[in-house]
């Protein structure tokens, strides 16, 4: 039975190709989860084949195996631990000799190896003459070439895979790091080899390199062992810094020795991607290309996403209505139409949103532009305590929270990320538009644009001065190095956008649906009891409730009802719309609601910036609360998120509302 | 030949690495990202705002910030 | 690089016309958006149906836009007629940018088309075609032209 089965892991450096060919391999059935422990996303996938199951993992992204980052242990612990039957890297054509270095390291690793070299089109487009039979002879390794985002060479890959498998021998070529570290590996593999579990458990070898290579991860996995005070003691005598140079100085020495050979002629001539990013990262001109950029994209995902979102809205219109003819009892259409459905069609509506934005973010990413966004912000983002990576979850954050903060996951620095997750519930996310579009659209229908626009821009002032005074008080200190390929522009594929989008929205679904939906519930409860209470009215729960925080609220200019709503902003923003509606006794429809926030003599346009204010700032939801809760690890940073929130939102509303009182 | 810090070069100018004296995790990640004594560096162009520097080395173009670069000893070359 | 020295006189033509008129569109939609914004001046004085027609006065962003795009070409034209064969790269760029924003322009256009027609909806019910019309679209018919001619030698670029 294990004979047709084969494990594969995918490795390489970011932006070779790895998740293009994932997807080739592995078509739809995929299937993405976190890797046990840590917060980084695990890939995997089946493909049958000539009778097989193949099944690949898709490891992160990484330039290299010495434990930089999580990222890099969780690709080299698959590796060792987990022994994949077969690691296929995959290496950039026309990147060849930085791409080897990671070969270097995983061949040390002791698994059976294929190199595919990918973007093979992009090479040999720009004329370079790779020699393929040379490259399998110098590796002793197969190399097969494909093109993954034209499908090209896929089955041959596979078919190496199999016959890799059934091989009993792997390759035997290594790098010989000179006669005094050989030396010294030696000495430690001895030792090492006392301790016949690890011997049986890891390459000694490698252990003895790395360990030699200053990794304090390795250290870790031996602390346990018999040997580990013995091995202590050796590397105390050793000057780790300078071994650690030495070893990295081999393998790119080996590597300029062997790749000439590889590649007889690799261009490094001025390239379409130079020409553009003399313009894109132009002094005078790139600042106003990138914010031109990021607002067409913003355009694109607000306004173009709005017929979608009315189409719908109205099917789950239609639904209620079904529901609201066709059910009876009364209470039970009413829970299934207004709690269930509502609650449903809230998700939903804001779907298309969602859609478009990992859309375009894919565009952006695969087209290489967004490392030169974070290439230009960095300085901007530096200044105020954050880095040029802390730009992509930001802008992540217009679509939705939760996946930004996924998205700090790319910053390896922990305060660094600390820091940029605590500002980002700031970043308005696409779930508070519906509030600003019911509130703006009402009270300020001329201007509407314009007033949703500063609100974001409220949103990024505060984020911005948040993280000042976090780096200034609590998480002080300077950001970490900034350190970034900027890999060259490349025309980014519709599909790969596609499925970008498929996998985030879906995603967003999962995590933040059924919490929306137990909120609608939860209201609908709340509106309906106690038993025989006319709906959503004051002697409710909800108005109970609404009522007795209501003089906290009173000073930014609310009343109960917009108390009760905002309470249960908590459990998600968009709610605040719904719950609304219902308290307004008007449901889903959006016209009915604007006419009755209209004549509502408590409502005026002051109250309703204060109000876009307020939800702009004052907590993130439960979703948000729980990713945060998940990414830092620490319940004490997420009670302080909210707090710090609710704070803020307080007293900005409160400038607002009294302000605005004094000047009218 | 003259010896310097990365920082202090200008666009288009290019260089030979002498030595890192950065420490840790930062020494660590730029000599996986190529960054090692004997490599290659030209120096592209620097961000809009002035920081970072963008540089080409071993073929491809890697970014970091000048206090960064200011660690990486090089002596210029032609 | 020396093939492309031979059209390059049509490439700072093309580059000086299309950067003028985007900034000459550009600044006329800058002014009237900002009288809109800030009502500093009559504006029935200026309203015409051309300026309405052409202009859609209130888009601030949209006009900076123009004026970007329009800085983008000039800046090439500029950089080819100092002898600098990198201003071709600045012509790819505004080629590029002024059909992207054409494209975000023309799907907001279809946005509000679809809200309007597919679905009725009552809130703009006199969507016109007019109202959306931005200058980046029809202007957007320049870059088009030049990317169809100089395709070509775009592609070729990396060689
Ligand atoms: N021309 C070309 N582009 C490719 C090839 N493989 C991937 N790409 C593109 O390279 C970009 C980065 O690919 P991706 O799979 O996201 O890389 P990853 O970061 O390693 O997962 C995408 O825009 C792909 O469409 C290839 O073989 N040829
Ligand atoms: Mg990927």
């Amino acid at each position: 039975m294990a004979d047709n089965k084969i494990r594969v892991a995918l490795t390489g450096n970011p932006n070779v190709g790895k998740t293009t060919l994932f997807n080739v391999i592995t078509g739809s059935k995929q299937h993405v989860g976190n890797w046990p422990g840590v917060t980084v996303e695990k890939k995997s996938g089946f493909k049958i084949y000539k009778g097989y199951e193949i099944e690949v993992i898709d490891l992160p992204g990484t330039y290299s195996l010495t434990a930089y980052s999580l990222d890099e242990v969780v690709a080299r612990d698959f590796i060792v631990d987990e022994k994949p039957d077969v690691v296929i890297q995959i290496v950039d054509a026309t990147n060849i000799e930085r791409n080897l270095y990671l070969t270097t390291q995983l061949m040390e690793l002791g698994s059976k190896m294929i190199i595919a070299l990918n973007m093979y089109d992009l090479a040999e487009e720009r004329g370079d003459k790779l020699n393929v039979e040379k490259m399998k002879e110098i590796l002793a390794m197969p190399v097969v070439c494909t093109i993954a985002s034209d499908n090209v060479g896929i089955s041959e890959l596979l078919d190496t895979v199999i016959s890799e498998k059934q091989k009993d021998d792997h390759h035997a070529w290594r790098i010989g790091y000179g006669d005094e570290i050989e030396s010294k590996i030696l000495e430690i593999e001895k030792v090492l080899s006392q301790d016949s579990e690890l011997a049986s458990k890891y390459p000694l070898r490698w252990l003895a390199v790395r360990l030699l290579d200053g990794d304090e991860n390795i250290l870790n996995k031996i602390s346990g062992s018999i040997i580990a005070s013995e091995i202590k003691n050796i590397l105390a005598s050793l000057d780790i810094e300078e071994y650690e140079a030495l070893m990295a100085d081999k393998r790119y020495e080996c590597i300029n020795a062997l790749f000439p050979q590889m590649c007889e002629r690799c261009m490094t001539r001025m390239t379409t991607s130079d020409m553009i990013d003399r313009v894109m990262t132009n002094k005078y001109l790139g600042i106003p290309i990138f914010l031109a950029l990021m607002w067409g994209a913003f355009e694109l995902t607000f306004s173009f996403a709005s017929p979608f979102m009315t189409i719908v809205e109205k099917i789950f219109l239609w639904l209620g209505e079904m529901a609201a003819i066709h059910i009876h009892p009364d209470w039970l259409a009413s829970l299934l139409g207004e709690g269930i459905i509502g609650g449903v069609g809230s998700v939903f509506s804001f779907i298309p949103n969602i859609f478009i934005l990992f859309f375009l973010l894919s565009l952006l990413e695969d087209s290489g532009y967004l490392a030169r966004a974070a290439f230009i912000v960095d300085r901007i983002m530096y200044k105020i305590g954050l880095q040029g990576k802390s730009f992509i979850p930001m802008l992540l954050g217009f679509g939705c929270n939760v996946p930004a903060i996924m998205a700090t996951r790319s910053i390896e620095d922990r305060m660094d990320r600390m820091a940029t997750i605590m500002v980002l519930p700031f970043i308005s996310c696409g779930a508070r538009l519906p509030i600003y579009i019911l509130f703006a659209g009402t009270f300020f229908s001329k201007n509407a644009g314009t007033v949703i626009f500063c609100i974001y821009l409220l949103g990024i002032l505060v984020a911005v001065t948040s993280a000042k005074l976090l780096r200034t008080t609590t998480l002080k200190g300077h950001p970490a190095p900034f350190i970034l390929e900027l890999p060259p522009y490349r025309i980014p594929t519709i599909k790969n956008g596609i499925r970008h989008m498929w996998d985030n929205g879906s995603m967003y679904i999962k995590k933040a649906g059924t919490i929306i939906m137990g909120g609608s519930v939860v209201i609908w409860l709340l509106a309906a009891l106690p038993w025989g209470v006319e709906y959503g009215s004051e002697n409710s729960f909800i108005g109970i409730i609404g009522h007795s925080i209501q003089p906290l609220l009173g000073p930014l200019g609310f009343d109960w009802k917009i108390s009760v709503s905002l309470l249960f902003g908590f459990v998600a923003k968009e709610i605040v719309v719904a719950s609304l509606g219902v308290l307004y006794g008007v449901g889903d429809d959006h016209f009915a609601l604007t006419d009755s926030l209209l004549a509502d003599p408590n409502m005026h346009s002051i109250t309703a910036l204060s109000l876009m204010v307020f939800s702009l700032l004052y907590m993130p939801c439960i979703a948000v609360v729980g990713i945060i809760k998940k990414e830092t690890g620490s319940w004490k940073w997420t009670a302080f998120s909210i707090a710090y929130g609710l704070i803020v939102a307080w007293l900005l509303a409160f400038v607002v509302f009294q302000g605005g009182m004094l000047l009218i | 030949m003259v010896e310097s810090t990365l920082n202090d070069l200008r666009p288009g100018e290019k260089a030979r690495i002498v030595k890192v004296l950065a420490k840790g995790t930062v020494r660590r990640k730029l000599m996986d990202m190529g960054m090692v004594p004997g490599s290659e560096v030209e120096v592209v162009r620097t961000a809009p705002l002035g920081d970072p520097i963008e540089f080409r080395i071993k073929g491809y173009s890697l970014s970091m910030r000048k206090q960064e670069a200011a660690n990486i000893v090089v002596e210029t070359i032609a | 690089m020396e093939h492309y020295s031979g059209r390059l006189k049509e490439k700072m033509l093309f580059a000086s016309f299309t950067g003028l008129l985007y900034v000459l569109a550009g600044s006329i939609q800058l002014f009237f958006s900002l009288c809109t914004m800030m009502d500093l001046c009559n504006m029935s004085y200026f309203k015409s149906d051309i300026a309405d027609l052409l202009f859609a006065p209130s888009d601030l962003i949209g006009s900076l836009i123009l004026l970007l795009i329009g800085s983008i070409f000039i800046y090439g034209m500029l950089d080819l007629r100092n002898g600098s064969n990198e201003g071709i790269a600045y012509i790819y760029v505004g080629i590029l940018i002024s059909l992207l924003f054409a494209a975000v322009y023309v799907l907001v256009m279809t946005g509000n088309w679809m809200d309007s027609y597919l679905l009725n909806d009552p809130e703009i019910k006199g969507w016109d075609f007019v109202n959306d019309l931005r200058p980046a679209i029809y202007l957007g018919a320049l870059p088009l032209c030049g990317y169809l001619i100089w395709k070509k030698e775009f592609g070729n670029m990396n060689k």
